[in-house]
């Protein structure tokens, strides 16, 4: 293999172990951990399926309704 | 926006936000639970009952009057003290005329049952110092302010424009500055927001209030130093001659003076027929006006020009004006029904209509200089090519038999058969003042006789 060629594959994985352990967006999504404020409020999925169980059980808080103001 | 979006505070490792306190450090080390109260941390076996237990006691808006979110800190306190007799908090003015249109002087002298559904129907349009500087307020849905990385539950010391002021002053105000033209179709965004102009640089006035005195305002119109045209254009009066004949003055006197809407509003948003205690979650509306909304009110676009039932009066804000532009406010002589109240009936609700107009001044944020009204000359097509048909300023408005437009001031017949097709002929009497009545050459006051 060229030698220019080798040099730009150890390149690109020498970028790409800087992304290795990359955090995703909400770096805390999927099952909850610890039942803490933040724990929860800062992780989607666990939002979005606590909402969604809510919804069955017909308890989800009331919205207001926007007035015409 | 989701009811997740709503409550979910967005952090992101690699840009360094891992957790509130790298969004807003002063107000985390307070913790979550040291303002909406609540369990910070508990142990449960399912989401759903951690859910349930952190949630017992806890304080949605922490910051509403009688809370003690931002009440008493070493931080905040003239601020919210002044804000808990605030017009924005208590709705001075909507309880006041409530009461007047009741017939009662204050809303303290209201029966209960006026007391009650107005906390009922009318209250929720109150804000706290959350619903402006932290979430959207509850009227407009709710919702951070905030939805990127790294400023979700963030404290906002200027509330958005978009996401707080309008999303609240919608209707008679987000639709005027940006010109909805699902609402006032045809119109221009107005000339002060085409040059950058926010809320904030004109409305300077204290919005968290002067403190006890604010209970005596009865209309927003009455908070102090309010913006005026005048506050900048005062070096207009004279540009020409329309400004130099019909320019408000103090002493009031000459029947000339014109508010400066008159001339360079274009046309706004109107509602009628609204009855409290008959709101939907869809605000519907019916554009082609076959059908009325829920709790039987409509929308509609237009323009008009009336008397001003206050002129002469030198304490009003708006005295200094003969003639002021007018605009139908939600209300009508039977918007109360619901409430029960003992002494009133259908029958009665024409003493309703009495009791105050029904069209009242308005300060469109619609604002354009060469409007259908001001401009002179056909050939003064503006830069997007819009032409006006008026070759004579003066005619616009002086209306006289066969020439002039009357279609701009109100008279009796516009309530007897309103633009959408409604009777509001019960509210002519309340208009008395403000209406060109059936005979506008004579009643207006411009020809007192025949000759």
């Amino acid at each position: 293999m060229r030698l220019n060629r080798r040099i730009q594959i150890l390149a690109l994985v020498f970028a790409i172990s800087f992304f290795w352990n990359c955090d995703s967006i909400t770096p805390q999504d999927g099952d909850l951990v610890d039942y803490t404020c933040e724990g929860c409020h800062t992780n989607r999925s666990a939002i979005s399926g606590i909402i969604a169980a809510l919804d069955e059980l017909s308890e989800l808080p009331e919205e207001s309704h926007a007035a015409p103001g | 926006m989701t009811l997740t979006d709503k409550v979910l505070i967005r952090l992101n490792a690699t840009r360094g936000i891992e957790s509130y306190s790298d969004i807003d450090p002063t107000h985390a080390s307070i913790g979550c639970a040291g303002c909406h109260g609540g369990l910070a941390e508990v142990d449960a076996d399912d989401d759903i009952s951690a859910y349930r237990a952190a949630h017992t006691e806890m304080t949605r808006d922490p910051s509403a009057i009688g809370k003690d979110g931002c009440s008493g800190s070493l931080c905040h306190g003239d601020i919210v003290r002044r804000n808990e007799t605030s017009i924005h908090s208590n709705l001075w003015g909507e309880k006041a005329h409530v009461a007047m249109r009741n017939g009662y002087d204050s809303f303290e002298e209201c029966p209960v049952e006026i007391q009650e559904g107005f906390t009922k129907d009318c209250s929720g349009c109150h804000t706290t110092c959350g619903q402006c500087h932290v979430s959207r307020p509850h009227t407009a849905g709710k919702g951070f302010l905030e939805q990127r990385v790294g400023y979700s539950h963030q404290f906002i010391a200027t509330p958005s424009e978009e996401n707080v002021c309008t999303a609240c002053h919608g209707s008679r105000v987000g639709d005027d500055w940006n010109a909805n033209q699902e609402r006032v179709p045809g119109n221009k965004p107005d000339v002060h927001n085409d040059f950058g102009y926010t809320c904030l640089d004109c409305h300077q006035e204290d919005f968290h209030g002067d403190g006890a005195t604010d209970a005596d305002y009865i209309s927003r119109y009455h908070v102090t130093d309010l913006p005026q045209c005048v506050d900048c254009h005062q070096v207009d009066s004279d540009d020409n001659a329309f400004h130099a004949q019909h320019w408000p003055n103090a002493d009031a006197t000459d029947g000339a003076d014109l508010a400066c809407y008159v001339c360079h509003s274009q046309q706004y948003n109107n509602c009628n027929t609204c009855h409290a205690g008959e709101w939907t979650e869809e605000y519907v509306e019916a554009a082609d006006y076959s059908s009325h909304g829920p709790g039987g009110y409509r929308v509609y676009p237009q323009f008009k020009i009336g008397r001003n039932p206050v002129y002469g009066e030198t304490d009003n804000p708006h005295g200094n004006s003969a003639w002021i532009a007018i605009r139908h406010i939600p209300v009508s002589p039977d918007a109360f029904k619901n409430w029960n109240i003992p002494e009133w009936s259908v029958d009665n609700f024409a003493a309703g209509a009495t009791n105050m107009e029904t069209w009242k001044y308005t300060s469109p944020h619609n604002i354009q200089r060469w409007t259908d009204r001001t401009l002179v000359d056909a050939s003064w097509a503006d830069t997007t090519g819009q032409i006006y048909t008026s070759d004579n300023c003066s005619d616009n408005c002086h209306y006289h038999a066969g020439y002039g437009n009357s279609d701009y001031y109100l008279k009796d017949s516009d309530m007897e058969r309103d633009i959408t097709g409604d009777d509001l002929s019960a509210e002519i009497e309340a208009n008395k003042n403000t209406s060109l009545g059936d005979d506008p050459c004579f009643s207006s006051g411009c020809h007192l006789s025949h000759n």
